[in-house]
């Protein structure tokens, strides 16, 4: 997304919301040249009110994967898996709002990397921008 | 508790972040301006 954010236009603020700590972020943000916003969601708050579960983690990392989950739980117990800043099960999704507030568009992916086109995304956009 | 989805045409939640100096930004005040939110589990 970082390569196309100049076609969202100028109408657009376009936010990337992560859980991660602070740290974090401010050394991706001095790492890249950020045409967009970076925020986090420490909570995850505003993953909840738009309806972003976590997956299941068959679904999200296979058999072989989950066997391995398995064996990671029973070694170190689920506090292993599961540090505040990180969550492979977390689930992601793209919103457009248009001027006024209202949703326009949304993209609830049913897999932590499960993206929209990018394509769409910026249709959309220009579409509320409209 | 999750809460139900929004459904495309209604208001969205009115959600605060925080940026990475640690200040606020609140949704409705970006009003005037289309916002896209990009909700990722990580950054590369």
């Amino acid at each position: 997304m970082r390569d196309r954010i100049d076609e969202f236009g100028s109408e657009a603020t376009v936010a990337l919301v992560t859980f991660t700590d602070p740290r974090s972020l401010a050394e991706y943000q001095s790492r890249h040249s950020l045409g967009f916003v970076a925020l986090r969601d420490p909570d995850r708050d505003g993953y909840r009110a738009f309806g972003l579960g976590r997956g299941r983690v068959a679904r999200v990392w296979g058999l072989r994967a989950a066997k391995r989950y398995v064996q990671l739980i029973r070694r170190d117990g689920i506090g292993g898996l599961r540090r505040p800043t990180e969550d492979p099960l977390q689930l992601g999704g793209d919103f457009v709002i248009d001027g006024e507030g209202r949703l326009v568009w949304g993209f609830w992916g049913d897999g932590p990397d499960h993206r929209p086109a990018i394509g769409d995304l910026i249709a959309a956009v220009r579409d509320a921008a409209h | 508790m999750l809460t139900p989805a929004p459904a495309v045409g209604e208001m969205a939640p009115d959600v605060t972040f925080l940026d990475a100096s640690g200040r606020p930004w609140r949704l409705s005040d970006q009003r005037g301006s289309v916002v896209v939110l990009v909700f990722h589990r990580h950054i590369h």
